[in-house]
């Protein structure tokens, strides 16, 4: 990793030169030993400053640590693995900040969160330590950070000096996700798709569903030995799997952005990213009631995700999510629908319904449902829209 | 356990500091007191666990009132001189106020900053040897809590950052490191950047272009000696009872006694009134000095002019307490004198004036003996002077206005002697001279006159001259005033005569057989030429007066100040008085010391080892005794390094953590004799095979080594990783059993 090493001289610094530079001149006027060796006393602290900084922050080795994804207004921990070099002196008051390279990039860090600083308070000599900067982003997408920089101005705050580190990271953001309220997924899967399914698989896994003669592949741990008489064919016990409801989601975004029509005032980019938000938390919500999710995208060249549950399908979904460039040229194909008792349907459009992409019993919504179906939780943070208040501001610290 | 737990407190000590160094310097210990008990207070109702603050505006409404109370102080006495305590005082109950304040690391580094200005202002009042002590104390908690700051700052900064962050779920916090480590390493980086920053700040100290006479003109505005007579000022002068010097006072037979009258310790002899400068001053009389050499012994007297020492003299003998100076105190007449070191005195025969020829030298002398005629015979004084004593001429005294002054005092006291004495009568003359120089004593001493030594009233004009304001107008001062006045009346009546500083002993300790002389017994007096070969003293100052002022200055506290004049006298002399030719003779002495191809340093070593020996009068065997010690120690630093060293291989090789704990490493030391009969039997072990393996090695060459050895490994494993302890006696018997091993190694193979 390149690295690079930079003094600064700070406005503390000048004011202590100032003064120093005062206390030496009247040294020089007065004639006091004492105040000699305070000018001498000051003039080395300075020395002291540049050195013992210098020595330690100069030698470190440091690398960012893969925060893995981080999630819209939620805050994303970027952790730094910081090692002091030098064998004697350690390492204190270092702050690590992300820094602003290739400031023309759409896709930097800084496009997506305030800036945030990891501060390493203390690091012995040889010892591996760890600082954490906390981001919060506010839009999806591809977060790329480029180069870091640790810097420190211990032990006296005269002269700064920083170690520029470059190393590249790209990380997902995922879409803010919002709680649905329980009865709305209910509502939306309309309650008859899912309950006990016939699994294939026999065993003694699941609960009982029936005898049928053996076949040859079955295993001789399903045969139900009292049933099964002597010189017919033996008859197994099947058994049910319990089958979740099930839920696909169908984003539509075959219209462009800017074809897409709304009243005036209203931003046509906000509203497809709110359709994706929907989408985001229909799939968080749905898999934390225990329903399989899958997901389609019309318009944008992705693959379906199949219907499946469970918290690292999510992620998948939600990388999904996060990866549509809405830069990207929109497709006017439909995706393939499934029958209507493979598993209910939500197709979420952006400006306006378009029946012709679900099945019959399709749920269409609009981003502007999104407030209806969110759980109504005092104890939550209010939505996006308060997130200016004064008051979401106390509630935020 | 965190670095940060007690920053309060060491910012409240420093502040504390700042406040004792600019009290002390400026003696203002009201001040102290009130500022010290709002500091110490502002623990309890700040930082206690309440917390309790004031609030902004009335911090900042403080302040104002504080900056319009000193604004107004300088108004009202608008002196250049005073500004810097006006600003230090401000400072003190700025950092003060800033305490009780809620507080962040900038206001701390507001506090921190008052508090060195104020430090800064004390040391431009002073230099004492209690402030200094003070000024490093400060400067050393000033860079601990500095330290403390900027982490507190990052701490702050970090945590406020946080703060501001607005997300749908819980930011987590910062917490400061914990633990011993941190606290330890925290605390040995503040003490090796005082260390380091002390040194360095020595080092500019030493090369600091200073001019050569800066000790003598860093004395300040109280009581003590002057080489020479200034009357320009005019502000208050401050009593000091520091001891500094004592002086024991030996008759012919050697035993000490008290002289009726108070000795009067001559320093300076200034004959000139300068009425430009409005000092007196020395008429240059460079050709007739001389010189003189003594050997270091202090029962050794170098004649001044007479051949030999006459055994009935007087002897005096003066240790330096505080003072350090290259002048030499001596009664009227010195004679010979001794000096505990080798040093080159240069004697002016003309006034008798002695200075040491080192001037601001690194090695002061702290004791000097000298024979003393107090009624010198003519022949004695034209032994010791010669040719040096100026020809008998009416001096010139050209202050318009004294002349008068001293015709009227005449025509009022004694108008006899205001008739000339008869011409040829030497005689006559010299008694006339007297009489006259005794009427205006007695006049000066008389009850128009007052003894002060507040002149803040006494006005300095342009175009008046202080004597003579002094002797019509005010009429009070302090001795230089008094003298001043008798010598310009004598000499406008032309009678040769001089102004003498120095000190006048008079407080006798009975316990000690000796005078102690303070500061305050500084004094300034006039010798009146009485004959051809005679001078004779004049006080005009009402000994009464000084006496009773001494008295009413005494406290219990003076009774205790021999404890530490020795340290002030090593303070004064190597710290307060380093100037330039200081600075030039240690540069000779690093020459010499580099130079020299250690010849120099030999030389040097030599000359501690005497002082050491003079020190403790030991006599010829103190040599052997310093010898004796001098090994010791050597051999102490030796086996210092020695245990230090094995105790890191140990440490290395064990890779013990710093938490491992010393008795451990003391008991696996055998290990180390084991790895060193290792490579004398021929199998050094490396580093990355396990003990065991290379036993196995080992063994392969040199089995009767692995066969001894073998017990000793498996009771390393015991200690290094089954925590087996070994009690003293067993981990001496290992000990042996390795030097058994080494031993064996270095023997043949068997």
């Amino acid at each position: 990793m390149p690295v690079r090493y930079r003094y600064h001289l700070n406005l503390a610094g000048g004011l202590y030169l100032g003064i120093t530079m005062l206390v030496g001149f009247a040294s020089t006027v007065r004639p006091n030993n004492l105040l000699v060796w305070i000018f001498g006393f000051l003039l080395s602290l300075v020395v002291i400053s540049g050195l013992t900084s210098g020595g330690a922050l100069f030698r470190l080795t440091m690398r960012r640590l893969d925060p893995l994804h981080g999630r819209v207004d939620r805050p994303l921990v970027v952790r730094y693995s910081v090692r002091g070099g030098s064998r004697y002196l350690p390492l204190f008051d270092v702050r690590i900040t992300e820094s602003g390279r290739g400031a023309d990039r759409s896709d930097g860090w800084w496009t997506y969160a305030e800036p945030a600083s990891a501060w390493v308070m203390h690091a012995g000599p040889g010892e591996t330590v760890h600082g954490e900067a906390v981001f919060v982003p506010r839009r999806r997408g591809r977060m790329r950070f480029d180069a870091f920089e640790a810097r420190s101005s211990f032990p006296f705050g005269l002269v700064g000096k920083s170690v520029t580190v470059r190393q590249e990271m790209e990380t997902l953001i995922f879409p803010r996700t919002l709680p649905i309220r329980e009865n709305e997924i209910d509502r939306l899967l309309g309650g008859g798709v899912g309950g006990g399914r016939a699994g294939s698989g026999l065993g003694s896994a699941g609960e009982y569903a029936g005898l049928r003669e053996y076949r040859p592949g079955d295993s001789i741990r399903s045969i139900a030995w009292k049933r099964s008489r002597v010189g017919e064919t033996p008859v197994v016990v099947q058994r049910a799997i319990p089958a979740p409801p099930r839920l696909i989601l169908l984003l539509d975004l075959r219209r462009p952005t800017e074809r897409l029509r709304f009243e005036r005032g209203v931003d046509p980019r906000e509203r497809e990213e709110a359709a994706i938000t929907l989408a985001a938390s229909l799939a968080e919500s749905s898999i934390r009631g225990g329903v399989e999710v899958g997901l389609r995208i019309a318009g944008i060249d992705l693959p379906e995700i199949p219907i499946r549950g469970g918290r690292r399908h999510l992620d998948r979904m939600l990388a999904h999510l996060a990866s549509i460039d809405l830069e990207e040229g929109r497709e006017d194909r439909t995706r393939a629908v499934p029958a209507p008792n493979v598993a209910a349907m939500v197709a979420i459009h952006v400006d306006r319904v378009d029946v012709a992409i679900g099945h019959e019993r399709c749920w269409h919504l609009l981003p502007s449902n999104l407030e209806d179906l969110v759980e109504r939780n005092p104890d939550r943070l209010a939505p996006s829209d308060d997130r200016d208040s004064p008051k979401g501001s106390e509630v935020a610290a | 356990m965190t670095p940060l737990a007690r920053y309060h407190r060491h910012l409240r000590i420093q502040v504390l500091l700042g406040i004792a160094a600019f009290t002390v310097a400026l003696q203002q210990f009201e001040l102290m007191f009130v500022l010290g008990a709002a500091a110490v207070a502002s623990g309890y109702v700040s930082d206690g666990p309440r917390g309790r603050h004031f609030p902004p505006w009335a911090i900042n409404l403080g302040a104002i009132g504080i900056f319009v109370w000193s604004i107004t102080g300088f108004l009202e006495n608008p002196d250049p001189s005073t500004t810097m305590s006006i600003v230090g005082r401000l400072s003190c109950c700025l950092a003060v106020l800033r305490l009780f304040g809620r507080r962040g690391a900038r206001e701390d580094r507001q506090a921190v900053v008052m508090s060195v200005v104020a430090v800064v202002a004390a040391c431009l009042y002073s230099f004492q040897l209690l402030l200094g002590v003070i000024v490093v104390v400060f400067a050393v908690e000033t860079v601990h809590v500095v330290m403390l700051n900027r982490l507190r700052a990052g701490l702050d900064h970090s945590r406020d950052e946080r703060r501001g962050l607005e997300a749908d779920v819980a930011v987590p916090p910062v917490e400061p490191a914990f633990g011993r480590a941190p606290v330890i390493q925290f605390r040995l980086l503040v003490g090796g950047c005082v260390i380091v920053a002390a040194a360095l700040a020595t080092g500019v100290f030493l090369i600091f272009p200073r001019p050569s006479d800066a000790g003598l003109v860093a004395l300040g505005t109280r009581t003590g000696f002057s080489p020479t007579v200034d009357l320009t000022r005019s502000d208050q002068i401050e009593q000091s009872n520091r001891e500094v010097l004592t002086v024991q006072w030996s008759d012919p037979q050697g035993v000490p006694i008290q002289w009726p009258q108070p000795l009067r310790l001559r320093g300076a002899v200034l004959d000139r009134w300068n009425a430009a400068d409005r000092r007196w001053i020395a008429a240059e009389t460079r050709r007739f000095r001389r010189t003189v050499t003594t050997n270091g012994d202090p029962t050794d007297f170098v004649p001044l002019g007479v051949e030999s020492v006459d055994r009935s003299l007087y002897t005096q003998t003066v240790t330096m307490r505080s003072l350090a100076t290259s002048r030499v105190f001596a009664r009227w007449a010195p004679v010979a004198i001794a000096c505990d070191r080798a040093r080159t005195f240069t004697l002016d025969p003309a006034n008798l004036e002695i200075e040491d020829n080192l001037g601001g030298g690194l090695d002061r002398f702290a004791t000097y003996r000298l024979k003393i005629a107090p009624n010198p015979t003519p022949e004695t004084i034209r032994s010791i002077a010669g040719d040096a004593i100026p020809p008998v001429r009416p001096p010139r005294f050209e202050v318009a206005g004294v002349r008068e002054e001293a015709r009227r005092i005449l025509a009022e006291r004694a108008p006899e002697l205001l008739q000339p004495a008869p011409a040829g009568d030497e005689e006559a003359k010299w008694r006339r001279n007297r009489l006259i120089a005794q009427e205006f004593t007695d006049y000066l001493r008389g009850e128009d006159f007052r003894y002060a030594l507040d002149l803040r009233r006494f006005v300095q004009r342009r175009g008046v001259d202080p004597i003579l304001a002094f002797l019509t107008e005010y009429r009070f001062g302090h001795c230089e005033f008094f003298a001043s006045g008798l010598a310009g009346l004598c000499q406008s009546l032309g009678i040769e005569c001089r102004v003498v500083t120095g000190f006048v002993a008079v407080e006798f300790d009975d316990r000690l057989a000796r005078y102690v002389v303070r500061e305050s017994n500084a004094h300034a007096w006039v010798e009146v030429r009485t004959g051809r070969w005679s001078w004779r003293e004049f006080d005009p100052t009402n000994s009464r007066i000084l006496e009773e002022l001494q008295a009413s200055r005494r406290s219990w506290a003076d009774d205790w100040r021999w404890i530490y004049d020795r340290a002030d006298f090593l303070w004064t002399s190597r710290f307060v008085t380093f100037d330039g030719t200081s600075q030039a003779t240690l540069a000779d002495r690093l020459g010499g010391l580099v130079g020299g191809g250690g010849r120099g340093l030999l030389e040097r070593t030599g000359e501690l080892a005497r002082q050491v020996n003079r020190y403790f009068q030991l006599g010829p065997a103190g040599y052997i005794w310093i010898g004796i010690v001098a090994f010791a120690i050597g051999l102490a630093i030796v086996a210092l390094a020695r245990w230090v060293r094995r105790r890191r291989l140990v440490r290395r090789l064990l890779r013990a953590s710093p938490a491992m704990s010393n008795r451990r490493l003391r008991e696996a030391e055998f290990y180390l004799t084991l790895l060193e009969a290792f490579s004398v039997a021929g199998c050094p072990k490396p580093e990355w095979a396990p003990p065991r393996a290379h036993l196995d090695t080992v063994a392969s060459t040199r089995p009767d080594v692995a066969a001894a050895a073998a017990p000793l490994i498996d009771l390393f494993y015991a200690i290094r990783y089954g925590d087996r302890r070994l009690e003293s006696g067993e981990r001496r018997t290992l000990e042996r059993e390795a030097d058994r091993v080494r031993r064996i190694a270095g023997g043949p193979a068997t």
